[in-house]
């Protein structure tokens, strides 16, 4: 029988990935081809030269092409945007029979129809919903029913949580990969997706913090019980990182990021007073430069330390004492900074891992994993929430031929 | 522990820690009996020699009253085990000043530790330390250097006194008075601290302008002495002696200083123009920008001039403090973006009232190390 088979792409900040995936019958993903290539004209996460962006885009996807050697047709795609947020709504239907006012049982049509109204949220005009969860129903006077199916009450409610983004760069994205040309199914926020990648259902019925450090932008996603209790991002991120190293140490840009990710660490370590780094010289104009171990990691603790500060109090502001044993995952490129594991079990005082996607074979390396989390966790949720075959129709297929595309 | 006259004084603590720091504290506390002492010792034996009162035995169960013999950690070690009742003495107290020889076991080992819980107490910490001379081994010299980085770590002010330096002045001295030469130098160090502190002087140096250079001064600080006993060209004398001073590395600590606090103190023929000439003096050699913070004091107990100078290394911005700011909700933005790099043709990323695109460590005032 034949698998499905799926393609997603991920527009980053510093990175554009895509990769095709089959998902096999043990619910397990293969990837079949993936391409990596830099990404022009995005910053902070948002479109800046659009013409740059769709000739990084046709390039990520010619190199799948040419890995998967077959024609990719439509696509997912995950994206952050920054300024993605989310919003909670409730909802009341009357169960019980107007003129006799007798319990009667819950059906699945109330559930439909209560989410249904719960999920009609008026948002500002300049933001769109990008996902919605339902959360705790509401059973009378019982509270946290996670299934009310079959129980007999007088009114249900419901408490759903919407996640939006800024209708500019959602719809800016959607129109690009529109003009690349590919159809894309559907988009998907990436924040949710890298941690659907990296947690198991385990961890996320005991509470787990996912933390998807990318190039522009962190995406954090909040899982207790099962349910997603909070995402967010800021528009901080790796970049910022390059930035502050370059603006602290006076040096290029380029130089910056290498000595990032060569030297870098999150956390200080009081014995490298001493230890000197020596950059080359390099053909951008750059005549080298001895700078100080310390001095470098002293800015990288700064910046990483507020970035899980401004994670943690949303999470102390939003969601006090939610138990959160199954830790902090942190993923994306920014989980390849040395020491941001112990940073960050430093600051949220949980236990921390580098989240690698779970279930996926075909990834070059298993330290391959956290760049691609996004894209697995797209399938992953798609496949959970469409169930549908994302074969091209015969007619496009003879359209195609006849195109000869 | 504090004598009930310093009541409304500073409450200064003299702490002599190891074999060397003992004997120094030992032979001042029998000049000047209104300051407090303390001897701080692993060794019973050498302790016994020094006939004082305030003798605090640390590690009896570790060493069994002998010496820690030269190593760093059972000198860490020994002093925690105390640190409890150490800490008790020093929650009572402005000032420490901490005398020790490094490169031995304990002082190199317990300094730290002792500058560590004054720092907890919220008690200012003064760091007199003497260097080995090279001959003493590289072992020992780089036992100083690592225990100096710890200290400096955590003490206020760390004042270096390189043995090797005063060699040269002491050539034909014989051992034990070139030993007795340090010694002399920080007794002088202490005696001028007190006098700043508790005696009231006619140009204004007090324990506040101590503090100055302490919440300053990042880290090192050097301490020059010089003195003039003749009757006559006293200012010359000693602008000559403070010149070929072996101290000031001949002059050049001077020129690098950012700050500096200096205390002429004299007998009664101090003349207004010997004070102008050696200030002159010294304000030539400061770079134009410097601190300086000068006092006089009239002493009766001395003939001549004394001139005492406290150098700053290095120099700390004054930080700003962002937990005084009432105006926390309504903080403004800054419209410059110089400091935003390749941010800074974008809209800002605002958190709280914060540019996020702004590097940190500028945001939260953090020092990069240089």
């Amino acid at each position: 029988m034949t698998n499905d088979v799926i393609a997603a792409l991920e527009i980053g900040t510093s990175m554009i990935r895509s990769v095709v995936c089959e998902i096999r019958d043990d619910d397990s993903i293969s990837v079949l081809a993936l391409s990596e290539v830099k990404s022009n004209g995005i910053r902070k996460g948002e479109i800046f030269d659009r013409n740059e962006v769709i000739d990084s885009v046709r390039d990520a996807l010619k190199e799948l092409e040419l890995n998967y050697r077959k024609n990719i047709n439509s696509i997912i795609i995950s994206l952050s945007g920054g300024n993605t947020e989310c919003y909670f709504s409730d909802a009341v239907s009357r169960i019980a029979d107007p003129n006799e006012n007798i319990p009667q049982e819950i059906l699945q049509d109330d559930i439909v129809d209560l989410s249904n109204i719960a999920k009609r949220v008026a948002l500002p005009s300049s933001r769109i919903k990008l996902h919605s969860f339902n959360q705790y129903f509401k059973v009378d006077d019982i509270d946290n029913v996670v299934n009310p199916l079959g129980m007999t009450c007088e009114s249900l409610s419901l408490q759903v949580l919407t996640v939006h983004g800024k209708q500019s760069i959602v719809e800016n994205f959607q129109k690009l990969v529109a003009d690349v040309p590919i159809d894309y199914i559907e988009a998907i926020y990436s924040g949710l997706s890298s941690a659907l990648a990296v947690t198991t259902e385990v961890m996320r019925k005991t509470g787990v913090v996912v933390i998807d450090i990318g190039g522009g932008t962190t995406d954090y996603c909040i899982y207790h019980d099962n349910i997603l209790k909070l995402c967010g991002t800021f528009t901080v991120g790796g970049d910022h990182i390059t930035n502050d190293i370059a603006a602290g140490l006076q040096i290029p840009v380029e130089n910056a990021e290498e000595v990032k990710k060569r030297e870098g660490n999150a956390l200080l370590n009081l014995m490298e007073r001493d230890r000197n780094i020596s950059l080359p010289s390099t053909n951008n104009g750059f005549s080298g430069k001895i700078i100080r171990a310390i001095t470098l990691n002293t800015i990288i603790e700064a910046r990483m330390k507020e970035i899980f500060q401004l994670v943690k109090n949303e999470i102390d502001h939003k969601l006090p004492n939610l138990p959160l044993s199954g830790g902090i995952l942190i993923t994306g490129g920014g989980s390849y900074l040395n020491g941001a594991r112990d940073l960050s079990q430093k600051i949220f005082n949980l236990p921390s891992m580098i989240g690698k996607p779970r279930d996926t074979q075909g990834l070059p390396s298993v330290n391959d994993g956290p760049r691609f989390s996004a894209l697995i966790g797209a399938i992953r949720y798609f496949k959970d929430h469409e169930k549908k075959i994302t074969e091209i129709s015969k007619l496009k297929k003879i359209m195609n031929l006849f195109w000869g595309k | 522990m504090i004598p009930s006259s310093q009541k409304n004084l500073k409450r200064i603590l003299v702490l002599g820690v190891g074999g060397s720091g003992c004997s120094c504290v030992a032979n001042y506390s029998k000049f000047n009996k209104s300051l407090s002492y303390m001897l701080v010792d692993s060794d019973e034996a050498s302790l016994s020699n020094f006939n004082s009162e305030n003798i605090f035995l640390i590690g009896k169960k570790l060493t069994l009253g002998g010496s820690t013999g030269g190593d760093v950690e059972i000198g860490r070690q020994v002093i925690e085990k105390d640190a409890s009742k150490l800490r008790v003495i020093l929650e009572v107290v402005d000032l420490v000043i901490i005398i020790g020889g490094l490169g031995g076991g304990l002082a190199s080992g317990a300094i730290p530790v002792i500058t560590r819980i004054a720092k907890e107490c919220l008690t200012r910490s003064i760091v007199l330390s003497t260097f080995p001379y090279f001959f003493e081994g590289k072992n020992r010299i780089n036992i100083a250097k690592d225990s100096v980085k710890r200290i400096r770590s955590h003490a206020d002010v760390v004042i270096k006194l390189h043995n090797d330096k005063l060699k040269k002045r002491i050539n034909e001295n014989r051992y034990e008075q070139s030993f007795k030469e340090s010694h002399f130098y920080f007794e002088n160090a202490i005696n001028s601290i007190w006098i700043m502190c508790n005696k009231p002087g006619i140009c204004g140096l007090d324990y506040s302008s101590l503090q100055t250079i302490i919440k300053f001064c990042d880290g090192f600080c050097h301490y020059v002495h010089a003195r003039c006993v003749e009757d006559c060209n006293r200012s010359k004398k000693i602008i000559n002696d403070l010149k070929n001073h072996p101290l000031t590395s001949k002059g050049l600590i001077l020129k690098d200083a950012p700050g500096a606090i200096i205390l002429i103190r004299g007998d009664k023929n101090l003349k207004l123009l010997e004070i102008e000439e050696i200030m002159n003096f010294l304000n030539d050699e400061f770079i134009d920008n410097a601190w300086i913070n000068f006092g006089i004091q009239h002493d009766k107990s001395i003939d001549g001039i004394f001139v005492d100078v406290y150098v700053a290394e290095t120099w700390n911005e004054p930080l700003i403090n962002d937990s005084i700011n009432i105006f926390d909700s309504q903080r403004e933005l800054s419209l410059s973006n110089e400091n935003k790099g390749v941010f800074s043709d974008m809209e800002p990323t605002v958190h709280k009232n914060q540019d996020l695109d702004i590097p940190t460590y500028r945001r939260k005032n953090i020092k990069l190390p240089k």
